[in-house]
């Protein structure tokens, strides 16, 4: 098990990312560990299941088909929200 | 689709408050704005007689280069977001490495509620930023920033 920041989570969701998909098709999964706790059709509702089941986390919210988040924020990537003359 | 017009303005010494274009320059477009537990999650936790996580006012840049909305993060951790995903970021001052990603929502007065599914943490507090309001948001929005009066204008 991975000791990073829902490493287990992440890891167990992309290695079986196409029997997820096949098996809940286009729903929000709630995952801990390696088990999938809940499928859901609304985001909100996944939280919410999360948040009732183990508080803030942290738990996985990802809906199947769906490839790791990716970011891009230059303004902060490059430290240059604020540049002063 | 409510409104929130923005002014960049400032105060004479009469206390009349005039056009200054120039403040939009210095500080960007900044909304006040309230961070706080998502609808859902203040639902779950009244259900179990819990109260909500203390909100957190501060202010809210929006961000037309950010592809994603991001929290600061230890505003995020003092607002009782739940930690709902991962995420890699590149920063200046680090290589690569993972940020949380929170859920939660923004509530922006005299114009309303924006849910934050996925929000990025981030290190905005040097900054005084509480969040970057990135094209997640924007893309269900008609921004108007209009720098020769100094006024700004976000529909969503």
């Amino acid at each position: 098990m991975s000791n990073t920041l829902l490493g287990a989570e992440t890891a167990y969701f992309d290695a079986n990312a196409e029997q997820l998909l096949l098996a809940y098709p286009n729903r929000f999964l709630l995952i801990h560990g390696e088990e999938v706790i809940g499928d859901f059709e609304r985001h909100s509702e996944a939280v919410g299941e999360g948040v009732r089941r183990f508080g803030r986390g942290p738990f996985l919210v990802r809906r199947t088909g769906d490839k790791a988040p990716e970011f891009a924020a230059p303004a902060l990537s490059l430290g240059i929200l604020q540049c002063r003359r | 689709m409510p409104t929130l017009n923005f002014r960049a303005e400032t105060t004479d010494q009469d206390g009349k408050r005039t056009p200054a274009p120039a403040g939009l320059v210095g500080s960007g477009p900044l909304l006040p704005v309230t961070l706080m537990a998502s609808d859902s999650h203040r639902q779950t936790l009244a259900q179990r007689g819990e109260p909500a996580p203390t909100a957190t006012n501060g202010f809210a840049l929006i961000d037309t280069g950010a592809g994603a909305t991001c929290v600061d993060q230890a505003t995020a951790d003092a607002a009782g977001l739940p930690v709902i995903g991962k995420a890699m970021m590149h920063t200046a001052s680090h290589a690569e490495h993972e940020v949380p990603v929170y859920s939660g929502k923004l509530s922006i007065p005299s114009f309303g509620d924006v849910e934050l599914e996925s929000a990025m943490g981030a290190n905005l507090g040097g900054q005084n930023l509480i969040a970057l309001i990135g094209r997640d948001v924007l893309q269900a929005a008609v921004l108007v920033y209009n720098g020769t009066d100094g006024t700004v204008s976000l529909s969503i």
